[in-house]
């Protein structure tokens, strides 16, 4: 066993500044409106002496232009849940520590992500891709994980522990308070003279137990690997969602990119973790005074890549004009499916063509709308203009129509064009010479669009060649229908 | 001295991008072949440039402009590599173009106009996955300029894919960067291809080419109904 802990004391911060960077003085704060207090201050508001616990109103004593905000619970527990999602890229074992961080055990993947060191740079730097910073603790137990973590953002001098039996020697040295303990009992002991874990762990325990209760010491226990620490798991929902407001009015499209980026990464991670791909997500605006806008996008095979996600983004927001000033940018995505990674491979393989063409399918319907871009698959029917569909999914074969015994126009007219007559013979910019046919074509009896018709090849002067038919039931009138290009 | 300082600064004038030289045209790329003999032994490359801009500026449609690339696009296609067409003029038949050797799961239709279509040939040429880009230029209207067409010929080099540009006869008098532009002319149930440039020397006499079945163009012939165009088709051609 080992287990990551991700702590995240800055968690209200970060989740302000995921929009967009805050250069002024800012804190979060927490408590009653009456006498609100520092919760956490950004370093702009450290250098001008803001303290944590200070109330808001001697903070905005120092700095005129200090930015306060409210701290968001709901907000912060949707942050760690989507945490929760994207760490499952790591490890299948997650613990969410509400409102804090996550525990992540990590001792049977550290073999697939090339060790500790690998696994923890890696963490690190996709954390920082999607605008958040944890302190990490490593330990064999997740409380001396998170231990170790809590300790490292106190600034004390911690190392990671990989060995159960070097766990009370690492801990030995840090001060009581990070245990969490209640303040009555942490006078106790340090009037008793322990100050530090390592001599908590030597007291007697039978006396330890009667003087501070059975919990402490199965917390100390539980946290030196002595007695087991099962934890439920996190198990992440089929769906991803992610939201942020902005401070201001957003009224560039391309604003939007930013926080879009971070957002698109973490369902990355969210996607990689389970192993699928979205065809479909929805880009959600909240507007000032027009309600909530949503964009939909769309890639022809499942895909999730952040980068190529945010390219057809970026196209897409060119294109648009907002409904109105920005003040919150959502994403969502509900319909999982399964994702096979390609892999790159010098001989040339019909699967990395398709998803190029795929790639290269979903830039163009991105600008130019996803009817405008298509293939055609042929319809075994008679009648020309049902001959034929619109598709444009990757990899349909197209069913073998049966094959042609006449000649057929490479072009045809989506409506046939009526064709003037004289002397009985039909004209097209010129008079028109047969030059083959007729050829029959009656079909469609079944589905009321019945076709009765003779087609025959015809030239005019310029020497332009036509396919062009005779209605021979109704009128006997004479269409153009067919251009041989 | 002075002799080599004139020779630097003339071979510096010579690997000037816009002066072409004899041997170049020699050691260039082979193209596709036409499979019409009498143009392949007329194109420098020896069929179509597979790597840049053609312009056909047509006169009239439905005189064989798109059966003189059909040879070459099927053999594009198997090759493995798609086609495209952009703003085609008319729906194209599916049943026929499958029937004339195109694999429909490797054509990509794109309907657009203006600077859309021009964005779209250029991303199609620059993704390598189309061996072939037909364009239609009119739907391109104004957009369609040299430095949009400079843009096209850039792509098509470096998407390696050759760009068919089909465009109205009147733009025949006007300048363009395609390496190849050849006029389509109708004339006795032929397709006459004047070669307006080339790289090389542009023959000066029409080359006729017989793309439609022969007992089309003579008047009179019984009809028949079952013999007719069976595409693929290997058209007879002949220098007139």
């Amino acid at each position: 066993m080992l287990w990551i802990a991700l702590y995240l004391p800055q968690l209200p911060l970060q989740l302000a500044q995921r929009a967009s960077e805050i250069t002024l003085p800012c804190v979060i704060a927490v408590g009653s409106a009456m006498r609100p207090l520092v919760f956490c201050a950004n370093p702009a508001a450290r250098e001008c002496g803001i303290k944590l616990h200070m109330p808001v109103a001697a903070a905005r004593a120092l700095t005129s232009e200090l930015v306060v905000l409210q701290r968001d619970d709901a907000a912060e527990a949707q942050a760690i849940h989507n945490l929760g999602c994207w760490a499952y890229q790591f490890t299948p074992g997650i613990v969410l520590q509400t409102g804090e961080g996550l525990l992540l055990d990590v001792g049977s993947t550290l073999q697939l992500h090339g060790g500790i060191k690998n696994l923890l740079a890696r963490i690190h730097q996709g954390l920082k891709d999607i605008g958040y910073h944890a302190e990490p603790g490593v330990a064999p137990t997740p409380l001396a994980a998170w231990l170790l973590a809590k300790a490292r953002h106190a600034g004390l001098r911690t190392r990671m522990c990989k060995e159960l039996s070097l766990v009370p020697e690492r801990l030995s040295a840090l001060p009581l308070w990070l245990l969490g303990w209640s303040d009555d009992v942490l006078n106790t002991l340090q009037i008793l003279g322990v100050r530090c874990i390592g001599q908590c762990l030597k007291l007697p325990r039978d006396g330890f137990i009667r003087r501070f209760g059975a919990e402490r010491l199965l917390h100390l226990d539980r946290m030196i690997g002595t007695a087991p620490d099962p934890r439920p798991c996190f198990t992440p929902p089929d769906n991803f969602a992610s939201r942020t407001e902005f401070g201001f009015d957003v009224v560039d499209a391309l604003m939007l990119l930013f926080p879009l980026k971070r957002f698109l990464q973490e369902l990355e991670g969210f996607l990689r973790g389970r192993g699928a791909g979205v065809q479909e997500w929805h880009l959600l605006l909240d507007h000032a005074n027009h309600g909530r806008s949503r964009i939909t996008m769309r890639v022809v095979t499942p895909e999730r890549s952040a980068e190529r996600f945010l390219a057809l983004a970026r196209e897409r927001l060119t294109q648009i004009t907002l409904l109105g000033p920005v003040l919150a940018l959502g994403i969502a995505a509900n319909q999982l499916l399964t994702f096979t990674e390609s892999n790159r491979s010098f001989i040339p393989d019909p699967r990395t063509h398709a998803i190029g063409w795929g790639h290269l399918v979903d830039k163009l319907s991105t600008r130019l709308g996803s009817d405008k871009v298509y293939r055609l698959r042929a319809l075994d029917d008679h009648r020309p203009e049902h001959a034929w569909k619109q598709s444009i999914a990757v990899t349909t074969k197209t069913p073998h129509a049966s094959p042609l015994r006449t000649p057929r126009p490479l072009w045809l007219l989506k409506t046939p064009r009526t064709l003037l007559i004289t002397d009985d013979n039909p004209l097209c910019q010129g008079r028109l010479r047969m030059l083959t046919g007729p050829e029959r074509i009656e079909s469609g009896w079944w589905d009321g669009k019945l076709a009765r018709r003779d087609y025959y090849v015809a030239r005019n002067n310029n020497g332009e060649t036509f396919w062009i038919y005779r209605e021979h039931q109704r009128n006997h009138a004479w269409y153009l229908h067919g251009i041989f290009g | 001295m002075a002799r080599t300082d004139t020779q630097q600064a003339l071979e510096k004038v010579l690997r000037h991008p816009a002066i072409w030289r004899a041997e170049q045209v020699i050691h260039s790329t082979p193209g596709i072949s036409t499979t019409f003999p009498a143009l392949d032994q007329i194109l420098p490359e020896h069929g179509w440039p597979t790597n840049a801009l053609t312009e056909l500026l047509v006169k009239v449609a439905g005189a064989g402009e798109l059966l003189l690339l059909m040879p070459a696009l099927r053999a594009i296609c198997s090759e493995g590599r798609g086609i495209a067409l952009l703003a085609p003029p008319y729906l194209p038949q599916a049943r026929a173009w499958e029937a004339a050797g195109i694999p429909l799961e490797r054509m990509l239709v794109v309907d657009a106009e203006g600077v859309d279509l021009l964005w779209a040939a250029e991303q199609i040429l620059r993704s390598g996955e189309c061996g072939a880009v037909l364009v239609w230029g009119q739907a391109a209207g104004r957009a369609l300029n040299h430095r949009a067409l400079q843009r096209l010929q850039l792509a098509a080099s470096t998407g390696n894919a050759a760009c068919f540009l089909y465009r109205s006869a009147g733009a025949s008098d006007k300048p363009s960067p395609a390496p190849l532009r050849i006029r389509l002319a109708a004339h006795a149930g032929a397709l006459q291809l004047h070669v307006v440039k080339c790289r090389g020397a542009a023959p000066a006499k029409p080359i006729p080419l017989q793309l439609f079945p022969t007992h089309w163009s003579e008047p009179g012939t019984p009809p028949v109904a079952d013999v007719l165009l069976h595409l693929p088709v290997r058209p007879q051609s002949s220098i007139a």
